[in-house]
């Protein structure tokens, strides 16, 4: 049905204004573009809440979200000032910043803005107005029970959809499901104390569609460009679940059959307003507050007019503010790219040796691989380690035998396109016995979960039972057990089965991938005998956003699926006859094994070793790496160093089931260096950056590149967006308080205690010690060794990536090796359409900084 | 003699044992000292336990005010135990947080408060410590009194409970006026007895009423849902803890309590009905405290028509063995996403008929031969509960297995060793807990049996054929808590205001100004 047929349908004054209809239409859909997805927490994958936003910058955005949702999008001029003081930001940054932004300011001025207030008129729905007039603490206000009201019902709607959707299942079940519940809903009748407020629900029309012209007609006068703001402002009040909405739509976007997800919940949002509206216009006064509901309408209608000056007003607030963030980013950027200047000018072009390396092994681009790279490297000269995206380029999704489970193995951007299953050997009786009493205890454990909680059945098995649970809970305090995962732990020693569209794939295909995967990794000649690929994951326990901590890349799964995927792949002799066919040798001696970083332990674990290998020199290289890594990272926490060994306490943090801070995850990411590994191996980047090998002479047509600056850097975008945003505003954009953590739907996300909207993003805890921040919000500084030009190209050639540069959502810069000119050991900067020499200062302190 | 006079300060000291850890650590020490101090409080506790249980070694009554029972002492052996792991969770949990101090002493001085309760033979030591714990867990519910809703539900708690009080104080003052003794055993022991006189029947009716406001059953339940704003480990120490003094009330009054039929039916009525809505309504839930804290409304609900039919022992070993599962689940409830992905991987659907009938048959015919040749039936509810319980877990676990030779034996071997672990542990809490006064009538029994079979048919209708309007209608109405709390959560807001955040105002007034 298109949508003039429905307006059509359900709203007989439409006719004559369909054209207004549609332009409203038109505009609450752009709302509903505006909102970034959220993934659930079994997959639970960083997104930059500003991806959809991405055609602005951020000082635009800050101004128009700070106006429509009171999102804080930098920090509170307190922090900006406690930096100022303790001298991280200096007079020279404030100028380079105020210079580079195009925004004349003089460094007296900029303090001084720092205790002057920021603007406090804001955007308000006709709920806030009706809240604002009547300010009573004996009464709910509105704005509290609607965001109740939609979260408990969206939450209802999404665990049981059999109970709650109406029959004849449509595209706009969750709007129809929502009118039949809150038609039949007495309660917030009797507890806002009103009156007729059902009927006003009644009359409502069935279709999102209608719903929101009607809303339009109703509160817009005439022709209003700011409709899709207010929309936008109606999503923001209920921002967890309108994401959840658009992950639904993200979802189906892979499917090719696009529905209108967050329309629904715009729909349900303004249908709110317009029956508190009509509701205020029936009683011509709220009853209890003699506010009059012409009172109502001249301030709704005069805050149309008003809200581009509004929005202009705190555009201009927010400048200096936006100064103040970029003068603390170039408090990062100099000192590094001082240090990777001195190490640029003092190499020449391609210093990778020629002699074979003794042992290589692959790391994640994740800030965490860097300190255990380094620890790793420490070990030996001829060790040479490598960062790719922890998929390792695999784009599978994972099913463990005997279940019609799947979980994606891949970034969030991509969609799977191989099923990956492990068939337990068919020979080893003994594995196939642990694998199947393995899956049968996890059924009989599901069972006895589900009679546990049943309705008539808790009863009695609490009564036979319950007391047990005593040891359970003294085995959690004496941290005995071992944290559990239900599918990981499923997994055996088994082959690995790869199919695309159910057909299994043959040693061609199987080749094609990976070739394309090496090549990319720019690791196709030079093999050691035993290459170690490392995939990543965290361990702890009793934690609702433990996916948070696992590998980003890899569907916020640990990376144990896809190393050991590819190391079968290269391992298999028929795959490196094919590969032989492609130029890619690899030696008969050379071994791939898969091992896993255990980031919370900083343990590296290896898996089918056989005795011999684990006499290797290499074995005793990677539990001497652990040991260096380990101590090195206690700084971290506030450990005190000595009696018990390292491992030991992470091991214990990684139990206790009362830990909120296992690990730091990636907090305090800044950087993303696309560079060969010589670049920064002299250097301690103190886990802050991501790595990606890298070498442009390799790359011919620059394909490669292309590839890194279209997934990772935009992957590693929303991970240091997460961050940042997760930091300046908990409250929109992150989970809050783990105290108070209840998880919604067993997957869903999370509620702060049972009120308000549906959290997602970081907790508190994982950005903040109790004490002070421990991520600090700075937008990612990407440095790429690769020529201008084919950056440039690749600038131009992708919308998505110039937005992110041009916009400055994070920093482009260019490591110049000297090949174009003889500008060896120069930094680059993209900034305004063009490269610029950034300034090299020997001295952070000097004061001819200034340009 | 003598060992009897040790035994009783032992008592005393590990009575005092959480008041002296927070004065301990005001004075600096650290936590996870005091933690091991408290872990070896609990061992003491545990010997003396032992002492009173196998060797029969019981205490001189402690300067007349406390008095350790079996019961008392089996309780506080509980709460000690339950105290030390939800110490060692918030140690962890608040780590690096200014506010542990404060969180910790809190959840210190509610054990100790709930000890002296536990422990106190004296009718206003009773009502004294009964009234700090509720104080003292105020301060634990209003831990980030920013929160709207978490004062909303602290002040809603706060007027039960004093309500609550004023009952209880009633209740004794008319057992005072009757008996003349503040020794609460001194007053029991004239019961159980017959023709009371209005006093003594108020004073159980009102204990009744006591028992049920705190056990949170319906319509004044909202208080105990909506805490769940509170951190996780007040919600540990509520659900497992606090939350049963309503049933301690009763198996401290047991003697009382039986003698009145119009106290039971009140319990029979009020809680039988509790227990059927709120198991209905917790099917409806979306999030995993809020479903806990809707079972713990359905589970003391239970536990309370246990004590009215006369059925202490049954009643105690609900008391222990929910807290123990509850604490758990709540300290536990960040595993939900586990339990979630267990439940996909397996992604069973509703289970086939076939295997109730399957599990029916063998249960039944366990129960039977239970009857004939264990411990005769005299009632039928609480067989028909653990039967309940043992035809759904069977079916179940057969429904995800299928048939095989493996799967029967292993599920009916467990429903075995389950049926004799109920029967061992209902046989030891039969030496704890009070003998009923006077046979249950015919009648409450059949009562109890009836809403068990209305609660298993409506939730088996809702489970399959929630399609259904009429399942659809019941279900939205059950998803909203049938309207029961919105009223109190209106009462609660016109006598006690809570703050609004005053930027809405200040922003309001602001923009009005630009306009």
């Amino acid at each position: 049905m298109t949508h003039s047929a429905i307006l059509a349908n359900h709203s007989p004054e439409s006719h004559e204004h369909s054209d207004f209809g549609q332009a409203c239409l038109n505009a609450a859909k752009q709302a509903c573009q505006r909102i970034a997805p959220l993934w659930p927490l079994d997959q639970s994958i960083a997104v930059n809440p500003w991806w959809p936003l991405r055609q602005q910058n951020l000082g635009e955005v800050a101004a128009k979200l700070d106006v429509l949702g009171r999102v804080r999008c930098f920090m509170p001029k307190d922090y900006y000032k406690k930096l100022w003081q303790e001298g991280l930001i200096q007079a020279s940054y404030l100028a380079l910043a105020s210079h580079a932004l195009e925004l004349p300011a003089t460094t007296s001025a900029l303090v001084a803005y720092l205790d002057s207030p920021l603007p406090e008129s804001h955007w308000m729905n006709v709920s806030d107005m009706l809240d604002a007039a009547y300010v009573s603490s004996r009464k709910m206000p509105w704005h509290d029970e609607i965001i109740y009201q939609i979260s408990q019902f969206c939450g209802g709607f999404f665990q049981h959809p059999a109970s709650l959707s109406a029959n004849n299942v449509d595209e706009n079940s969750l709007y129809r499901a929502w009118l039949k519940t809150v038609r039949q809903d007495k309660g917030i009748e009797i507890l806002m104390g009103k009156r007729g407020l059902n009927a006003l629900f009644k009359a409502l029309p069935e279709q999102p569609e209608a719903l929101i012209v009607s809303a339009a007609m109703t509160l817009l006068d005439d022709q209003s460009e700011s409709f899709a703001d207010y929309c936008h402002a109606l999503l923001l009040d209920i921002n967890g679940w309108a994401s959840w909405l658009a992950y639904q739509a993200w979802q189906d976007q892979f499917e090719q059959k696009p529905q209108a997800h967050v329309l629904q919940i715009l729909a349900i949002r303004l249908a709110w307003d317009l029956v508190l509206w009509r509701f205020c216009r029936q009683n011509q006064a709220d009853d209890q507050s003699g506010y009059s509901f012409e009172q109502l309408k001249q301030q709704f209608k005069r805050q149309w007019q008003h809200l581009p000056q509004l929005m202009a007003q705190h555009q201009s607030a927010f400048s200096y503010l936006s100064i103040w963030q970029r003068a603390f980013e170039f408090a990062y950027q100099l000192p590094l790219q001082e240090k990777l200047a001195e190490v640029l000018s003092h190499q020449n072009g391609s210093a990778t040796s020629d002699s074979v390396p003794t042992l290589q092994a692959v790391f994640c681009i994740d800030v965490r691989s860097e300190p255990m790279r380094r620890a790793l490297e420490a070990q030996h000269a001829q060790i040479q380690t490598f960062g790719f995206a922890g998929f390792f380029g695999l784009p599978i999704d994972y099913s463990p035998e005997g279940s019609s489970y799947a979980r994606p193995q891949l970034p969030g951007l991509l969609k799977p396109a191989i099923r990956a299953v492990q068939r337990a050997d068919q020979q080893a009786s003994e594995e196939r016995r642990a694998f199947k009493s393995k899956a049968v205890s996890l059924r009989e454990r599901a069972s006895f979960q589900h009679s546990l909680e049943g309705a008539s059945s808790s009863f009695g098995l609490i009564e036979a039972q319950g007391l047990f649970k005593a040891f359970k809970l003294l085995k959690k305090s004496l941290f005995v057990e071992k944290p559990q995962h239900t599918i990981n732990d499923l997994q055996a020693h088994g082959r690995w089965q790869l199919s695309q569209a159910g057909v299994e794939m043959d040693s061609r295909q199987l080749a094609d991938l990976a070739g394309g995967i090496l090549n990319a990794l720019g690791l196709t000649e030079n093999f050691a005998p035993v290459v170690l690929l490392f995939g990543h994951g965290s361990c702890s326990s009793n934690n609702p956003s433990a996916a948070a901590l696992d590998c980003g890349a890899c569907g916020g799964q640990t990376g144990e699926v896809n190393v050991k995927v590819l190391a079968q792949l290269l391992n298999d002799t028929a795959v490196r006859a094919a590969l032989e066919g492609k130029g890619i040798h690899i030696p008969e001696e050379t071994c791939f094994v898969a091992g896993l970083h255990n980031t919370t332990t900083d343990a590296l674990h290896c898996f089918g070793l056989n005795e011999s290998q684990k006499q290797a020199d290499w074995y005793g290289w990677l539990a001497a790496a652990t040991e260096q890594a380990q101590t090195a990272r206690l700084d971290t926490f506030d450990l005190k160093k000595g009696h018990i060994a390292p491992g030991k306490v992470y091991q214990q943090r990684a139990r206790d089931w009362a830990q909120t801070r296992p690990e730091w995850g990636l907090a305090d990411n800044a950087a993303f260096i696309v560079a060969p590994r010589h670049r920064t191996r002299p250097l301690n980047l103190q886990g802050r950056s991501f790595l990606h090998d890298y070498d442009w002479r390799k790359d011919r047509g620059f394909g490669v590149l292309e590839l890194i600056m279209t997934a990772p850097m935009v992957v590693t975008n929303w991970i240091n967006l997460q961050y940042y945003a997760s930091v300046t505003d908990n409250l929109k954009y992150g989970s809050g308080n783990k105290l108070l953590h209840n998880v919604v739907g067993g997957h869903i996300g999370v509620f702060e205690g049972n009120s308000g909207d549906l959290r997602g993003g970081l907790a508190l805890q994982s950005v903040h010690d109790g004490k002070q921040w421990r991520h600090q919000p700075l937008r990612l500084s990407v440095y790429i060794e690769a020529p201008r030009e084919a950056i440039e190209a690749i600038i131009r050639k992708h919308a998505d990536v110039a937005h992110l540069v041009n916009n400055q959502w994070l920093f482009l810069f260019q490591l110049d090796d000297g090949t174009e000119s003889d500008q060896q050991g120069r930094i680059w900067q993209w900034h305004q359409q063009q490269w610029h020499a950034v300034p090299v200062v020997k001295d952070a302190q000097s004061q001819e900084l200034t340009v | 003699m003598l060992l009897s006079n040790v035994l009783s300060y032992l008592w005393l000291f590990v009575l005092a044992a959480p008041l002296l850890m927070v004065g301990l650590a005001k004075a600096g020490l650290s936590w996870s000292t005091l933690h091991k101090c408290l872990s070896a409080v609990l061992l003491l506790a545990v010997i003396n336990w032992g002492l009173l249980i196998f060797a029969g070694i019981s205490s001189t009554a402690l300067f007349s005010i406390l008095h350790i029972t079996p019961l008392t002492a089996t309780l506080m052996v509980l709460v000690l135990f339950l105290s030390l792991v939800i110490v060692r969770y918030s140690i962890s949990l608040l780590e690096g947080d200014t506010a542990q101090d404060r969180f910790i002493s809190w959840i210190l001085l509610v054990v100790f408060s709930v000890m002296v309760t536990v422990a106190s033979n004296h009718l206003v030591v009773f009502l004294l410590a009964w009234v700090g714990i509720s104080l003292s867990l105020h301060q634990l519910l209003m831990f980030y009194p920013e929160r709207p809703r978490a004062a909303l539900a602290a002040h809603k708690k706060f007027i039960l409970a004093r309500t609550a009080e004023t009952l209880l104080a009633a209740a004794f003052i008319l057992l005072y006026s009757h008996h003349q003794t503040f020794s609460i055993s001194t007053i029991l022991s004239s019961y159980p007895a017959e023709n009371l006189n209005w006093q003594e029947q108020t004073a159980a009716f009102l204990l009744a009423m006591v028992a049920l406001i705190k056990c949170a059953q319906l319509p004044v339940h909202g208080w105990l849902i909506q805490v769940v704003e509170a951190p996780t480990p007040v919600s540990a120490l509520l659900h497992a803890g606090v939350i049963n003094l309503g049933g301690f009330l009763l198996l401290t009054f047991a003697p009382l309590f039986s003698s009145v039929a119009a106290a039971q039916w009140l319990v029979l009525v009020v809680a039988g009905i509790s227990t059927v809505l709120s198991a209905l309504i917790m099917m409806t839930r979306i999030s995993i405290k809020v479903r806990l804290a809707w079972s713990t409304t359905t589970q003391m609900g239970l536990m309370l028509v246990e004590c009215a039919l006369g059925l202490y022992e049954l009643a105690l070993l609900h008391l222990l063995a929910h807290s123990c599962y509850k604490a758990y689940a709540f300290l536990n409830a960040g595993e939900a996403v586990n339990d979630y992905l267990q439940a996909r991987y397996v992604a069973s659907g509703p289970i086939a008929p076939k295997y109730y009938v399957f599990a029916a048959s063998w249960v039944f015919a366990v129960m039977l031969s239970i009857h004939y040749s264990l411990m005769p039936m005299t009632l039928i509810s609480p067989w028909l509960f653990i039967s309940v319980a043992m035809v759904v877990l069977m079916a179940a676990r057969l429904h995800v297995t299928g048939f095989s030779w493996q799967s029967v034996s292993g599920s009916f071997g467990l429903i075995v060793a389950l049926l004799a672990a109920y029967l061992l542990l209902k046989t030891a809490m039969a030496g704890l807990a009070p003998e009923p006064a006077m046979q249950v009538t015919a009648f409450a029994d059949l009562w109890i049996s009836a809403l068990l079979l209305i609660l298993v048919s409506v939730s088996l209708l809702l489970q399959y054929f929630p399609g259904k309007p009429v399942c659809q209608r019941l279900f939205i109405a059950l998803n909203a808590g049938l309207y029961l709390d919105e009223a109190m959560t209106r009462f609660t807001l016109l006598i006690w205001p809570k703050r609004l955040p005053k930027t809405n105002l200040k922003a309001f007034r602001s923009h009005v100004e630009v306009i």
